[in-house]
């Protein structure tokens, strides 16, 4: 088994289904690899059947800059941090903030679900085909995605009204 | 953790197989959000038939308060004080790791004085120590073995009246500096250390006598929860629960830090991966913990006890009031705080709970541009519903604990 990821069999397995690597590098601590939206899926399976069984993390970087248009591009980084052994790999996408939906990894990597939720709790960011999802550190009734840069750090949350026990099933309130 | 167990695994995986068909007569029961032994507070929604467990909705999120958010608006120095908060048992161990990447990330890991490093060492697994002693002894109390829970919780006091006597405060030590550490050992520490370490070995010794040779404790604990080899990675478990199911990952020992390498210690490993496999695993790990601790003791190195860069440490007192240019880097430190080049590092330490990964990111500002924490708590609680399905409604509390979710870090 190899201990680091093999970009030319990346670019190989993404050219064949017609797709393309848009970046690839190195930071202290791990290698990343930037792909397209559409090629989440396929670099994802790619990065699972190659050994890299060990989930580690899954987060976003809003790039947002002052009076930007919504629809610039790369906007939000996600990126998916997985292991073989003690090597780690990043697996990042450029999102665009009106379209900020991806193909859910929580087939591949069961724990990546939580960290889906978490996601679309703090930015937004929809996950189709997952199995359950909803916001996950705050509560249903929260307005907005708090870790996105356009939400200031000082607004205030409506204040909610105690319900019947029975609501509990739907989530902290 | 090798001796045989036999009958009770076999009763319970049968438990958890021969649960009958839904019948239509389920109850939701809601545990929590406060329940005396959990570390902080979750919400446990449970669909219960009789005693058995059909269906398990872990709700976490209570204790959020905002860390990402806040540590992108505050200067990286400052944030050293959030991070101390993740983990209010072992405060030391995620300060160090936030430390730890901001040093990374201005590429100084290397600059950091030895005897920092080895100071680091020493209160990292005491801070372990800690973490492992509120885990076993709040499992002991939820399964009713208070004179466990006595014994470990006074271990733990006087572990951390050690620590206090660092920095200051019980909990939450500012012990930690970027680049090194706050200051050096009290003059008497080291005699105190080693009054403490053998009353915590008997300590250890006679809860593992207490416990260990109990047979209610091992009926209750034996093939509950068991977590499969093979399952452990994909659900992104680490740490000592990944290691009482038989996988081998430590960061200590995969990508050493603070000069871990030069030390040695065994990685205790289960192999069922149920709940007393955890609780063997974490009674081993507290002698490996007190074994380390006691060899950086042995092996302190004389020297500073922090990095001399003035980028991210004021420089001295004299270069101050003699230097111009050291009162205007103590200037920029205490308004601006320290500036970063840009640059991203993702940086892991192994905590008490598993790998504790910060990813950050700087555009050249004295702001991160992105601050995250890779939770060990939180990955671990994402595998606690479909591994609670099936059991007693009593084995959830124990899971729970042995799993050591601690609601700060896994919140944030």
């Amino acid at each position: 088994m190899k201990a680091a990821l093999d970009w030319a069999e990346l670019e190989g397995v993404l050219r064949s289904s017609a797709e393309v690597l848009e970046g690839q590098g190195q930071i202290s601590g791990l290698q990343w690899a930037h792909v397209h939206r559409k090629s989440w899926l396929t670099s994802s399976t790619y990065l699972a059947n190659d050994g890299w069984s060990q989930f580690v993390d899954l987060s976003a970087t809003d790039h947002f800059v002052e009076g930007e248009s919504a629809k610039a591009a790369g906007r939000f980084v996600v990126q998916l941090i997985v292991g073989k052994g003690a090597a780690r790999v990043a697996l990042r996408v450029s999102l665009r903030l009106a379209e900020l939906t991806l193909p859910s990894v929580a087939a591949l990597w069961a724990g990546a679900a939580w960290f889906e939720r978490e996601l679309f709790d703090m930015y937004g960011v929809r996950f189709s085909s997952h199995p359950d999802l909803r916001r996950i550190l705050l509560y249903p009734e929260f307005v907005g995605h708090p870790l996105r840069k356009d939400y200031e750090k000082a607004r205030r949350q409506p204040l909610l009204r105690v319900g019947p026990l029975s609501q509990l099933k739907d989530g902290p309130k | 953790m090798t001796k045989a167990r036999g009958a009770n695994v076999q009763r319970n995986q049968r438990l958890v197989m021969d649960l009958p068909e839904a019948a239509g007569d389920s109850l939701g029961l809601v545990l929590g959000p406060s329940h005396p032994v959990l570390r902080g507070s979750a919400r446990i929604v449970l669909e219960v038939e009789g005693e058995a467990i059909r269906a398990v909705d872990v709700q976490v999120g209570l204790l959020h308060r905002g860390f990402e958010k806040e540590a992108e608006s505050s200067p990286y120095d400052q944030t050293l004080l959030l991070a101390e908060r993740l983990n209010y048992v072992s405060p030391l161990l995620s300060a160090a790791g936030y430390a730890l990447a901001v040093e990374r990330l201005l590429g100084i890991e290397e600059n950091i004085p030895m005897r920092a490093r080895r100071l680091r060492v020493v209160v990292c697994e005491l801070s372990r120590i800690a973490d492992h002693l509120t885990c076993v002894g709040a499992t002991a109390l939820s399964l009713g073995a208070s004179n466990a829970f006595f014994l470990l919780m006074d271990a733990r006091a006087r572990l951390w009246r050690l620590l206090e006597s660092l920095a200051g405060p019980r909990l939450g030590s500012p012990y930690i500096r970027l680049g090194g550490v706050n200051s050096d050992l009290p003059d008497d520490w080291i005699a105190g250390f080693r009054t403490f370490s053998p009353g915590l070995r008997q300590t250890v010794w006679r809860v593992d006598q207490l416990l260990g040779e109990n047979p209610m404790f091992r009926e209750r604990t034996r093939g509950v929860a068991i977590l499969a080899k093979q399952d452990v990675q994909g659900w992104g478990i680490t740490g000592p629960v990944a290691r009482a199911s038989g996988v081998l990952c430590d960061v200590r020992k995969d990508n050493p830090y603070f000069g871990y390498e030069d030390f040695e210690f065994d990685v205790p490993l289960g192999d069922v991966g149920d709940n007393w496999d955890r609780y063997c695993l974490r009674m081993e790990e507290l002698r490996q913990s007190l074994r380390i601790a006691e060899q950086a003791i042995g092996r302190l190195a004389t020297g500073p006890v922090i990095v001399d860069d003035p980028r991210i440490v004021p420089p001295a007192v004299e270069l101050r009031q003699t230097q111009v240019w050291a009162q205007a880097s103590l200037f920029l430190l205490a308004t601006a705080g320290p500036i970063i080049h840009p640059g991203e590092v993702y940086s892991a330490v192994e905590s008490a709970n598993g790998e504790l990964g910060f990813y950050l990111a700087s555009d050249g500002s004295a702001r991160p541009k992105k601050c995250r924490v890779r939770s060990p708590s939180f990955a671990n609680a994402a595998a606690l519903g479909p591994l609670l399905t099936g059991h007693f409604v009593a084995d959830v509390i124990p899971t729970y604990c042995l799993f050591n979710i601690v609601g700060g870090e896994c919140d944030r």
